[in-house]
């Protein structure tokens, strides 16, 4: 179990992260400034799961599991569709495993606990992370490999937050803060699924 | 809906820092640094159980100068788990953040070679090295020493681009050649000197390690139990053969250190794989990655003459 002095803090960093991507999307529509709308969207859906499962209130994990499912469906076929040419690659091919993992890594989270006594339709994750040591995930090497993913990605975009002075495309807005915003994430992922396993 | 470029895009000068193999070997450290401070926050690292189950026990054998601060230490924690914990989680995160963000990259690397050492001695009694239990097969010489040495190799020597290889460079010939066989032939010492432990200490040991999860890696590891403890003055001699065969291997002509640099790869994945259970991450107890990872960076920091290094050295293209 997760000390509360420390689940409900990173509680509201995902929250702040979660508004922040949210507002995003309002203030470039609104600025008419470049973002990724998608991604932004995932990643506020992602911070509200996570406050979710942090705070033990995400009762119902079905919907969160088919929203991200999609996700991960949506960036794997910008990718195939970007590295063929079907259509202009506004990713690069890093920032594409960036997203497919986080949003697998949230599909992983939401799926793999195995309750000994729950409803497949309506398991609750918190009770599920919670009861983990006893009952176990499914598959922990693959959460094991989504760990190292996160913390390799965090590492390197630490890098190349630091070795950016100016963003490549100034009509792109705030894209400092979208980095900070994804390596919080991922530490708070990470430590979600090393919990979990 | 339409879409746009990502901040994080990559430029061509971004992808020549990536080829560097010194600025690599830092993120690395980085990356295991995070582990670290992610592992650290465990439930389980904030309960008195931390100080005195994995603490306090690494006094036990150790000279009373090196056991009183550690008994000490393990006390403090045991009374004050939670603050002394968090501290020691941020801390390590903090490292990490440090190592990738350039502008703190020096300072970063200082403290965590202090951090480290003070880890080894306080955490880890000197790795066991000064009680006989500094096996390599049991994380020997301690993975917080291996960090310290990692930091000293991979410490910024001015310009970008790596001449010969990311130690010599650091250290020059001697000094690396030197760090090399202090290390490779202690590790070679201390696996010989591990046939001195009961065939069933090892046994133990070993199987101890994955923590049960997941389950193919603690069938791994059970079945090198089993082998350690029915041959374990065969695995250790073996071990500590090789050992010193990949610690020798420097004096030799650049061929054999490559070849030796391939060797000790292996060897760490090996011990990483099948004594370390990969550090038994998902066993809720683990402090760090072990010394597996460790090793292997430490040894890539002396492949020499790197395509990636020739072509960070010839400059942009």
């Amino acid at each position: 179990m997760i000390p509360s002095w420390i689940s409900d803090p990173l509680a509201a960093v995902m929250i702040a992260v979660a508004a922040y991507c949210a507002g995003r999307i309002l203030v470039a529509r609104a600025r008419h400034r470049r973002t990724d709308y998608a991604a932004d969207a995932v990643h506020a859906a992602m911070g509200v799961a996570m406050a979710g499962m942090l705070t033990a209130r995400l009762t119902t994990t079905t919907p969160w599991i088919i929203v991200f499912v999609v996700a991960t469906g949506w960036f794997g076929v910008r990718a195939v569709e970007g590295r063929m040419g079907m259509r202009p690659a506004p990713l690069r091919s890093g920032a594409h495993a960036r997203h497919i993992a986080t949003a697998g890594a949230m599909v992983y989270m939401l799926a793999a606990p195995a309750p000994a006594s729950a409803s497949p339709t309506h398991t609750s994750a918190s009770m599920s992370m919670t009861s983990s040591a006893a009952s176990g995930v499914r598959l922990p090497t693959i959460g094991l490999a989504l760990i190292a993913f996160l913390v390799i990605s965090t590492i390197v975009l630490v890098d190349r937050l630091s070795s950016q002075t100016k963003p490549d495309d100034p009509d792109l807005l705030a894209p400092h803060t979208v980095m900070c915003c994804q390596i919080a994430m991922n530490i708070t992922m990470g430590y979600l699924l090393l919990t979990m396993l | 809906m339409s879409t746009a470029a990502v901040p994080w895009q990559r430029s061509a000068s971004a992808t020549l820092r990536v080829a560097d193999p010194r600025r690599a070997l830092q993120l690395a450290l980085a990356a295991l640094w995070l582990v670290d401070g992610i592992l650290q926050f465990q439930p389980y690292m904030f309960t008195p159980a931390f100080g005195r189950d994995v603490l306090a026990p690494s006094a036990a054998g150790n000279p009373s100068f090196v056991a009183a601060p550690i008994t000490r230490v393990a006390d403090f924690v045991t009374r004050h788990p939670a603050p002394t914990n968090a501290a020691f989680a941020a801390t390590q995160i903090l490292l990490a953040l440090g190592i990738a963000w350039r502008p703190l990259l020096r300072p970063a690397l200082a403290a965590s070679i202090v951090w480290a050492l003070g880890v080894w001695w306080l955490g880890e009694g000197l790795g066991g090295i000064l009680t006989g239990g500094a096996g390599p097969l049991l994380g020997g010489p301690g993975a917080a020493l291996l960090y310290a040495v990692l930091a000293v190799l991979v410490w910024p020597t001015g310009p970008e681009e790596v001449r010969r290889s990311v130690a010599v460079d650091r250290l020059g010939s001697r000094g690396a050649a030197g760090l090399w066989l202090a290390l490779w032939l202690a590790l070679a010492g201390f696996a010989v000197d591990a046939t001195s432990r009961s065939a069933a200490g090892l046994r133990n040991a070993i199987s101890g390690m994955s923590g049960g999860r997941p389950a193919w890696l603690a069938a791994i590891g059970n079945d090198a139990a089993s082998v350690c403890g029915h041959h374990s003055t065969t695995v250790c001699v073996f071990v500590g053969a090789l050992l010193a065969l990949i610690a020798l291997a420097v004096v030799g002509p650049p061929p054999a250190l490559r070849l030796a640099v391939a060797c000790a790869l292996i060897t760490a994945a090996a011990i990483w794989l099948f004594a370390e259970a990969l550090g038994g991450l998902a066993g809720g107890q683990s402090t760090d990655p072990n010394s597996g990872p460790l090793l292997a960076l430490i040894a890539l920091a002396y492949w020499p003459g790197t395509t990636a290094a020739r072509r960070t050295a010839a400059g942009p293209t």
